[in-house]
């Protein structure tokens, strides 16, 4: 179900949401993680959650990721950088749980709670495949690369998203000569504001990024990581630990049971080849009780399991 | 010839007319079969060219199709190098995208559409293509999918499947590492001018087979792909590059059938047709390889005209028999005929020979089998066969007489005369019949009747004769039996009739002396003597016609059943005082009793006869054997004087002088005797005679001058017991105290002879009696009438001229029940001695009687005892 819940009702703990009988996911329409249908793989874990629970679920889609903190907390960060910290207001709180390729940051942690690690995530630079900037040769090791990388962006106009780990300004691409553009538009439209030259690069996260390159495959080419691998999670209030654990229980349970790699499957195929050692934990749903063997064998672009 | 040798010989004409049309006909029919042969030939011809085109231009279809199937794989091929994930992989590479930014997503995106183009490309469910690999320029794999079974050797060069010069798709026919033959379809991928990877795919030999192949696959009818000229493709996806007919294929001409024999495992050989057709726009060829027969059928173009010739040639020579065998037939039909005549002729002649040869067995056989003995000679007397009745009436076996002469049976009885009368006859062509008396082997003479005819030859001539004999010599004895039987018979009646008389007159004799010697002046002493002597003669006179009487069989007797040996034991004491001392005397009796029926009186007078004329025999002394014993005589036994049955025989053998046949002949006739002057009366062997033949008996007499002779007397043996012996009472003899009689009594005495008559009346009136006499039954009559009342009896003679005796006793009877009736009669015959027995209380007394006997008789009759 998909709404856009007012907010007239704080966030709660787990036993507010089983009291309230609806677990409320904030979301915004981003990549496979949450798709104009209220699919997608944070909507289907949050939606096995509340099932698990014995909730409804209810989705709430919102276009501006700097609503994250205020729509869980009900107050929201000063700053980019470092947001204050104000009195919340109940009457913010729109959801419950916040999942769409959230990446669990040290300020983020600041305000809220966040799941155990659901995916690995990497933020990726790309250009149009005309753009005369050569990809880079894989170095040793990450850093090596991002240097690589932000050094080939001199000059060149990188598009981002504020209030997002796709800001350009939080990998320091300016102080390399590259050019800072922070798009004005939803994270979605990213990639068609390239296309269309708002920049000449964009920022994106590798699942996003993988997407993108299906999609637009012979427009579009990647150049190289502007940020070591990072993981993605699920983001609670702070006054919901009960709830948090228990989403870690479930998560893990989807660990355990194949949910997490048949999710994978489904939209994000590309991690199991880049991380499979993220996934080394995870039991396959055809497979339970052995490791997981992520891999190309499996298909990409299929949905499996739904 | 009978008249079936007439019959009409036309139908072997007939034949031989109709023969040109069936001739012409046969050639007609002849033409007529060639030309259906020759037409089912070429009909056969072109049915075959069709067969062969038809198969051509399905093989091309097939061919056209599967160009078409191959074409499509080609497409396949095409438009996957052509999508976008493996456009935008080979872009992103270009673009020098790293599999760890980026382009492993591009590669995970071409991995998922080889994977696509794999599991999507069907047809009727089964995968077009069991492996798709993606290759770089250098021949790494990009990307690779197997489908099922598929197990890609990882050893394998693929690097050596990397063709840039090929732009377009092409299909590679091959054989892997593992000898398998595979098709694979295969593109080079060029990115922004240069060469950048290889596509290739296998195809799935299962559907190749269904879609290529698509045939029924056997032992004499499979399809398959043959690339270039040497690779067969098999439908499970080997390879078959043995088979040299292949090759052969292969590398002929396309869409030329061609004909071979396979051979096949097991060793058989079929006729095959195989036939290469190249699969458009690739370097392979269809072939199909079927069983010759399954396109062109089970026969050969020539095999149904040289069934059919053959046929033809089998009807027509059959027709030709046929005719060939009616014309014979018809020959042998003529033939037949004559034969059934000569057959018929045959038939008749040996059923005449037949009966002749049935004739001549009778013949032979009576011949055989007759009673009469034949004996068939040249003409010089030598047997050449005698009969079996020869051997028995000569006791020469035929053995030894054939070829003896017929000389050896003569006796010696016949003179010379009389053999040569015979022979004169004979040779003279005439029948000599007459008889012989001829000597047997054994030297008995016998006697036979002969008839002897001469044989003649066809010419005429007399080269034999045949002599039918009967042995007549038991005929001549019994003839001579008869004749001496006739002779004791008429004899006898003789003395029968001598006797009557005789006893009627020595009634009247004697009577009269009787008479005389009772009267009351008495006799002189002289007459008295005389009267005496008188009587004495007429008592001799009496004995002697007795003995006549004996010997005539009218002597009345008493038969009993008596033990034959018991009566000669009681009478041998006696027959020991009648022979000499110089007389051995030897009885031979049984132990068991031999009975016989006979008078005792009878039998003891035989005895002593017998011995009385054999001590008469032996003046000088000598052997008397008495013997008895039993003989039973069989049918057919000569020997024997009577017929079969059994018999006690009384022999008395004496070793006296013996008889000659003239007087054996004659020693039974009366008074007929060898003794001397007053030495014999000639009645005792001719009283034995008659005695013995009463009793039903015979006698054999065998003597031989200076030996002796024995008498055998055969006597009907009987089975019943013997009467008691009753002593003779002699009440019966007459006593001379004769009382007189009742005045009142009065008698009729009847007799044709006055003496007897008188002398009856007279004894009869002597002592009281009132007599009538009558001569006649007139008389009788007469009186009886007259006196009817005071006749108390009637003595009557029995043989009288008109009514007899018992007549007229029955007749006066009728009037007088309780008349009495004595009859009297010189006659001993049995209607006399049964009187008693037919005619109750008829009395009878024997002349000649004596007064005495006469009253006796009379008061018996008169006053019967109550016994």
């Amino acid at each position: 179900m998909v709404c856009l819940m007012p907010p007239w009702s704080a966030a709660g703990d787990l036993e507010d949401v089983k009291q309230r009988g609806v677990l409320r996911h904030m979301g915004s329409i981003y990549a496979g993680f949450v798709t104009p249908t209220g699919t997608g793989f944070d909507a289907k874990l949050i939606r096995g959650f509340a099932k698990s629970i014995g909730v409804r679920y209810e989705i709430v889609l919102v276009r501006d990721p700097a609503i994250l903190v205020k729509g869980l907390t009900g107050t929201a960060p000063s700053g980019p950088e470092e947001p204050s910290v104000k009195p919340p207001n109940h009457a913010d709180v729109i959801a419950d749980v916040a999942a769409a390729g959230i990446t669990i940051t040290e300020e983020r942690k600041q305000h809220l709670l966040f799941s155990d690690p659901t995916l690995p995530t990497q933020v990726w630079v790309l250009t149009k495949a005309a753009m005369p900037v050569k990809p880079i040769v894989p170095g040793e090791n990450a850093r090596e690369d991002v240097t690589a990388t932000i050094a080939l962006l001199s000059g060149v106009t990188v598009l981002g998203k504020e209030h997002t780990l796709l800001d350009p300004r939080r990998y320091g691409i300016d102080r390399f000569g590259g050019i800072t553009k922070l798009f004005g538009g939803s994270i979605a439209e990213l990639v068609p504001a390239l296309l269309v030259g708002e920049g000449e690069a964009v920022l994106l996260d590798l699942p996003a990024a993988s997407q993108a390159l299906e999609r637009w495959s012979l427009h579009l080419k990647v150049i190289g990581p502007v940020a070591d691998w990072q993981n993605m999670g699920v983001a609670f209030a702070r006054d919901s630990p009960d709830l948090t654990h228990a989403f870690n229980r479930y998560l893990e349970t989807c660990r355990k049971d194949g949910t997490i790699l048949r999710l994978v499957n489904a939209y994000f195929p590309i991690l199991l080849e880049l991380r499979p050692d993220f996934f080394a934990t995870c039991n396959s749903c055809d497979d339970l009780g052995k490791r997981a063997r992520p891999g190309p064998s499996v298909p990409p672009g299929k949905a499996v399991g739904e | 010839m009978n008249e079936s040798s007439q019959q009409p010989v036309s139908s072997p004409s007939a034949w031989r007319k109709n023969l040109t049309l069936i001739i012409l006909i046969l050639l007609i029919l002849v033409i007529y079969i060639g030309a259906l042969i020759a037409h089912n030939y070429f009909s056969h011809i072109r049915l075959h060219q069709e067969a062969l085109l038809s198969m051509v231009s399905a093989t091309e279809k097939r061919a056209a199709s599967a160009a078409y199937f191959f074409g499509e794989r080609r497409n396949d091929v095409r438009n996957l190098l052509s999508r976008r994930e493996v456009t935008a992989y080979f872009e992103h590479k270009s673009l020098g995208m790293s599999l760890k930014y980026g382009l492993q997503i591009s590669l995970n995106d071409v991995r998922g559409r080889l994977a696509d183009f794999a599991s999507g490309t069907v047809i009727r469910g089964e995968r077009v293509y069991r492996r798709v690999v993606l290759l770089d320029s250098t021949g790494a794999v990009v990307g690779e999918v197997s489908g099922n079974g598929a197990r890609p050797d990882p050893s394998e060069d693929l690097s050596l499947l990397v063709d840039p010069l090929h732009r377009t798709p092409h299909l590679i026919g091959r054989v892997n590492r593992r000898g398998q033959a595979e098709i694979l379809v295969s593109a080079a991928r060029h990115q922004r001018g240069q060469y950048a990877g290889q596509l290739v795919a296998w195809l799935s030999p299962r559907v190749v087979t269904d879609q290529v192949v698509n045939d029924v696959r056997s032992l004499r009818r499979f399809t398959f792909l043959l690339f270039g000229d040497s690779v067969v493709y098999e439908p499970d996806g080997t390879s078959n590059a043995n088979q040299t007919r292949i090759y052969e294929l292969g590398m002929g001409p396309p869409s030329r059938p061609r004909f071979f024999t396979q051979t096949f495992e097991d060793g058989t050989e079929c006729p095959m047709v195989g036939l290469r057709v190249p699969i458009e726009s690739t370097n392979f060829s269809l072939v199909k390889v079927v069983a010759e027969t399954s396109v062109l059928g089970q026969n050969r173009p020539l095999e149904f005209p040289l069934a059919m010739g053959l046929l033809a040639v089998i009807i027509l020579s059959a027709a030709g028999l046929v005719l060939r065998s009616r014309l014979q037939a018809v020959a042998m039909e003529a033939r037949l005929d004559e034969t059934s005549d000569q057959r018929r002729y045959l038939q008749s002649q040996n059923t005449q020979l037949e009966k002749e040869i049935s004739d001549r067995r009778l013949l032979t056989t009576a011949v055989e089998q007759a009673a009469e003995a034949i004996i068939i000679t040249d003409r010089e007397g030598t047997i050449e066969y005698v009969n079996p009745a020869f051997e028995k009436v000569t006791g020469y076996p035929k053995a030894k007489a054939l070829g003896g002469n017929n000389r050896m049976l003569q006796s010696g009885k016949h003179d010379r005369a009389f053999y040569e009368d015979l022979w004169d006859v004979l040779l003279s062509g005439g029948v000599w019949s007459g008889k012989f008396t001829n000597r047997r082997k054994d030297g008995t003479l016998y006697e036979e009747e002969a008839e002897i005819s001469p044989v003649r030859n066809e010419a005429g001539q007399i080269t034999n004769f045949v002599a039918v004999k009967r042995d007549v010599t038991a005929q001549i004895a019994m003839e001579d039996q008869l004749r001496q039987s006739q002779k004791m018979e008429a004899i006898g009646e003789l003395a029968g009739g001598i006797a009557h008389d005789f006893n009627n007159l020595l009634t009247v004799i004697l009577g009269n002396c009787n008479l005389l010697m009772l009267s009351d002046g008495g006799l002189a002493a002289d007459a008295i003597e005389n009267v005496e002597e008188i009587t004495k003669a007429g008592n001799r006179a009496t004995a002697l016609t007795r003995q006549l009487l004996a010997f005539s069989r009218r002597q009345i007797v008493q038969l009993e059943v008596l033990d034959l040996c018991e009566v000669i034991r009681n009478t041998e004491k006696m027959l020991g005082r009648l022979i000499r001392e110089n007389i051995a005397f030897e009885v031979n009796l049984p132990k068991h009793p031999l009975l016989i029926k006979a008078d005792p009186v009878q039998v003891d007078q035989i005895i002593i006869n017998l011995a009385v004329n054999a001590r008469d025999a032996m003046p000088e002394g000598g052997e008397l054997t008495l013997t008895v014993c039993e003989e039973n005589v069989t049918p057919g036994d000569t020997t024997a004087p009577l017929g079969p049955g059994d018999y006690v025989v009384l022999e008395l053998r004496d070793t006296g002088h013996g008889m000659s046949q003239e007087t054996q002949a004659r020693i039974f006739e009366p008074f007929f005797t060898t003794k001397g002057e007053g030495a014999g009366t000639g009645l005792g062997l001719a009283t034995v005679y008659g005695i013995v033949k009463q009793n039903q008996g015979d006698i054999q007499v065998q003597s031989e001058v200076g030996k002796g002779t024995t008498f055998r007397l055969f006597l009907p043996r009987v089975s019943a017991a013997p009467a008691t012996a009753v002593a003779q009472s002699s009440d019966n003899q007459p006593t001379s105290a004769v009382q007189l009689a009742n005045e009142n009594t009065t008698i009729l005495v009847v007799d044709d002879e006055e003496s007897i008559l008188n002398m009856a009346k007279r004894v009869l009136v002597t002592c009281g009696y009132t007599v009538f006499t009558a001569l006649t039954d007139h008389d009788v009559l007469a009186t009886w009438d007259a006196h009817r009342d005071d006749i108390d009896l009637l003595l009557t003679d029995v043989i009288m001229p008109g009514m007899s005796g018992l007549e007229i006793g029955a007749k006066l009877r009728k009037d007088r029940p309780n008349l009495g009736v004595l009859c009297m009669s010189a006659y001993t015959d049995s209607t006399i001695m049964n009187l008693g027995a037919t005619e109750p209380d008829m009395f009878f007394i024997q002349k000649p009687f004596t007064p005495p006997e006469l009253l006796l008789k009379v008061q018996e009759v008169l006053n019967p005892s109550p016994s």
